[in-house]
């Protein structure tokens, strides 16, 4: 027979008069251990939380996009600028329209346009329009607490566009440092120049998008498709001005309800020189590299009576050589374009791939057409806006320094009169799907 | 609580140490600095001060090897006199205060510019300074653990999202090389010795160490290490923006995580993201810089505990934080301390190592 050795009987009363003992001298040992955090928890639950910065989302009237117009002096005066001793009176003032949705029509209708009284398509955006002057940007975005119940926010911010008399009159650095110092604002915003009026662009309703900001923003992704259209960033923009002054940013137009995109602005000093068309921005594209893809119209049969024979060659891969020349005196650059592409469309299905004669005219006349669209892009820059808007200049600077320390002081002068000749090559690679 | 006997951490913790202890905001700042000084080619100046760097990693490793387990506060009495000794003692505390400050109200600056615009300034360093200084009463090794943590955690997702702006890089940016010519690149190369303040830590930190004889790889890998960091930061900029805009930025770091855009929008604002990140690397730095004047003090002042001292420099470092007026003020005091850091890393070490050679000092024993 086992015997368990008796334990000793642990009974309740017994346990308590243990912790009677030695619980203060625990808890002594413990509150000097603990203090100190204890004490850091408490100030941190007051001080980390960041209650100072807390907006709720109801509160914040979310700009999604601005357009930047001129009004004519003595048009319109903001309020502030009329009262007597508050600040002096400007005749260079700004109207700026901000597109901010209006969250609760965007739920009831499903973010869908709808029909309304009020608008000239007969449809209503589910979004708030204010349009205020204003002597600067930042008074504008301040003003919005006075006609709104929230708080303007632009984290949200997707569009710029400046209207084509501010951008003349005013120019653009007037408002770019308030996009680039904002902390709120992202560098990645789209950024246009409208053909006419800004506020028209705000106002529309565009065909598969709620909301004008995000339609031109969506830009950005379609740029790659195209080289007829030029898309920039508020960033991008800001790197290329801040390095000379010299810019190109997109050009869009509001017309019919729509807004069509293409075609570039010239910015020269800061200032809107002009704009360039959508052949002399492929043109333009060609230069800078970033042709992307592009669909060209070749006549394989020209002359009067012949009725044309249009073949649709999509034409991507850009390579580009650069090659300076200095005599002392005069510079000149040699470009060479490489380029390649494919058949998309061949008059009455004519199979071209088995006539190599026609296939190497064809190639011909692609690249003719590509150096063509260069040199036209070319000649309105170097002639009629004398604009180093390509950034000729900065590729000089970057790459033979030695020649930029001779002609970098009288570059602006200079740069009507540079040589620049253009040889583009093109290589037909495939045919599509059909011989 | 730790102790100072038990108190030793190994060598893979002393490299995460000091990383953790160098990589701050200078990071943040440093292509606006080191453009300014070298213009476009300042990625070239980073590459050159791995040179000065590596000698100042060097100088001090091979010195706390010559009096192993015996703190700089002790040994460089021994070196140059006791008087001189105190002076160098009280020196570093200075150095490290005066760091501390510029690094905290740094931090604040661009953490209230970018996250919290309405919260009060000293309400941001306090509560930044005090959890500090409870890591650094903690002692060296909880310290060393939470800069393990905090290196593994931020340097990998801080990398990703600046390689994450790679769609925007401009490869002619980084051209001309030697823009402002090649002396002014390799001078830019030794500033950035004045902005790598940490490494002297190397200096204190050995005697803490199990090993200290293998000391040397793993600091030359740390300090590797760091640069490499500097390297990205200062190239993924300068690709990103150019000389010209880089040099208009406040914060260039924070812009150009800023200017990310990650496919379909789908996570946006990633500044914020990445300064929440950011927080936990700087951490370490600030707490380092409240333990190391208290060990040096209590070693000056014969005291046998150095965590008093923590909560001592507390209010001391927070009043040189809030000192400065305005941002510019505060880019003045980083200007001038630039040359403080250099003779603290890079000229001490080295004209203490060779006194102490000269005097027959010798690895693991006095003469």
């Amino acid at each position: 027979m086992i015997i368990e050795p008796a334990r000793p009987r642990v009974t309740r009363i017994h346990a308590a008069r243990k912790i009677q003992k030695f619980a203060p001298q625990i808890f002594a040992h413990s509150l000097k251990n603990r203090l100190f955090p204890t004490i850091v928890c408490f100030v941190l639950i007051f001080a980390a939380s960041g209650c100072w910065d807390q907006i709720e989302i109801n509160q914040r009237a979310f700009i999604l996009g601005m357009g930047i117009d001129t009004i004519p002096a003595g048009e319109l005066k903001p309020a502030q600028v009329r009262e007597s001793g508050i600040l002096e009176e400007q005749s260079d003032q700004l109207l700026v329209t901000m597109e901010i949705p209006k969250t609760a029509e965007l739920i009831s209708n499903q973010g869908q346009a709808v029909a309304g009284p009020g608008s000239a398509a007969g449809l209503k955006k589910p979004a708030w329009v204010p349009a205020i002057t204003g002597v600067s940007l930042a008074q504008v975005v301040a003003e919005i607490r006075l006609r709104a119940n929230r708080q303007a926010f632009l984290g949200h911010l997707r569009l710029v566009a400046v209207g084509e008399e501010f951008a003349r009159r005013q120019g653009i650095r007037k408002i770019l440092d308030f996009f680039a110092r904002n902390p709120e604002i992202q560098l990645g915003v789209a950024f246009f120049i409208v053909n006419g009026r800004a506020q028209d662009l705000l106002t529309l309703i565009p065909p598969d998008e709620k909301y004008s900001a995000i339609y031109l923003n969506n830009i950005s992704n379609i740029d790659k498709f195209s080289a007829r259209l030029f898309y920039r960033s508020v960033g991008e923009l800001a790197i290329d001005l801040y390095e000379d002054g010299n810019a190109l940013a997109g050009r869009v137009r509001p017309a019919s309800g729509e807004a069509v995109s293409g075609g570039m602005a010239v910015i020269n000093n800061w200032k809107l020189a002009g704009f360039l068309g959508e052949v002399e921005t492929m043109g333009v594209n060609l230069f800078l590299g970033r042709m992307g893809q592009e669909m060209i119209l070749i006549n394989m049969n020209p002359g009067p009576g012949a009725g044309g024979s249009w073949f649709g060659v999509r034409v991507y891969n850009t390579g580009q050589k650069v090659k300076p020349r200095w005599n002392g005196r005069q510079l000149q650059l040699d470009y060479s374009f490489n380029t390649e592409g494919e058949i998309v469309e061949a008059p009455y299905g004519q199979q071209i791939s088995k006539n190599k004669t026609a296939m190497r005219r064809l190639e011909k006349l692609v690249a003719r057409q590509l150096t063509a669209a260069a040199q036209a892009a070319l000649t309105k820059l170097q002639q009629d806006y004398k604009s180093d808007a390509i950034g000729f200049g900065v590729y000089i600077r970057k790459h033979w320094p030695q020649i930029w320390k001779k002609i970098g002081p009288r570059w602006r002068e200079e740069f009507p009169y540079v040589k620049v000749t253009v040889k583009s090559q093109f290589k037909l690679r495939r045919m599509g799907i059909s011989l | 609580m730790m102790t100072q006997a038990n108190d030793r951490i190994d060598n893979l913790s002393l490299f995460f140490l000091i990383i953790a202890i160098i990589v701050e905001t200078g990071l943040l700042l440093a292509p606006r600095i080191l453009v300014q000084a070298a213009g476009a080619g300042a990625w070239l100046s980073v590459a050159m001060a791995l040179l000065p760097l590596a000698c100042a990693s060097f100088f001090m490793a091979r010195l706390g090897q010559l009096f192993p387990n015996e703190p700089f506060s002790s040994y460089c009495g021994k070196i140059v006199g006791k008087w001189p000794g105190i002076l160098l003692n009280f020196f570093f505390t200075g150095y490290w205060i005066v760091n501390n400050g510029r690094i905290l109200r740094n931090f604040s600056d661009i953490i209230k510019t970018s996250l919290l615009f309405r919260t009060p300034l000293e309400v941001v360093m306090l509560s930044f300074l005090i959890p500090a200084a409870y890591l650094a009463r903690c002692g060296i090794k909880t310290l060393a653990r939470f800069a393990v943590i905090a290196v593994i955690i931020s340097i990998p997702i801080g990398g990703l999202l600046v390689f994450a702006s790679y769609q925007a890089w401009n490869f002619s940016n980084l051209l001309p090389w030697m823009e402002k010519g090649w002396l002014k690149t390799a001078l830019a190369g030794f500033f950035i010795v004045g902005q790598s303040e940490g490494l002297e830590s190397i200096l204190f930190l050995l005697p803490f160490l199990k090993r200290p004889q293998k000391a040397l790889p793993y600091t030359l890998a740390a300090t590797a290490f760091t640069l490499s960091l500097m390297f990205m930061m200062v190239s993924a900029t300068l690709l990103e923006f150019g000389a010209s805009y880089t040099l208009r930025l406040a914060v260039p770091g924070i812009t150009l995580i800023q200017s990310v855009e990650l496919p379909s929008h789908f996570l946006e604002r990633l500044g914020s993201i990445y300064m929440a990140i950011w927080i936990l690397i700087v951490f370490p730095t600030v707490a380092a810089f409240l333990y190391l004047p208290s060990i040096v003090l209590a070693g000056t002042l014969k005291m046998p505990e150095p965590r008093p001292f923590v909560l001592l420099l507390l209010p001391i470092v927070y009043l040189t934080a809030i000192l400065p007026p305005d941002i510019t003020a505060v880019f003045k005091l980083s200007e001038m301390i630039k040359w403080f850091n250099m003779v603290a890393i890079l000229v001490l070490p080295a004209i203490l190592f060779v006194i102490a050679k000269l005097r027959g000092y010798k690895p693991g024993g006095n003469p």
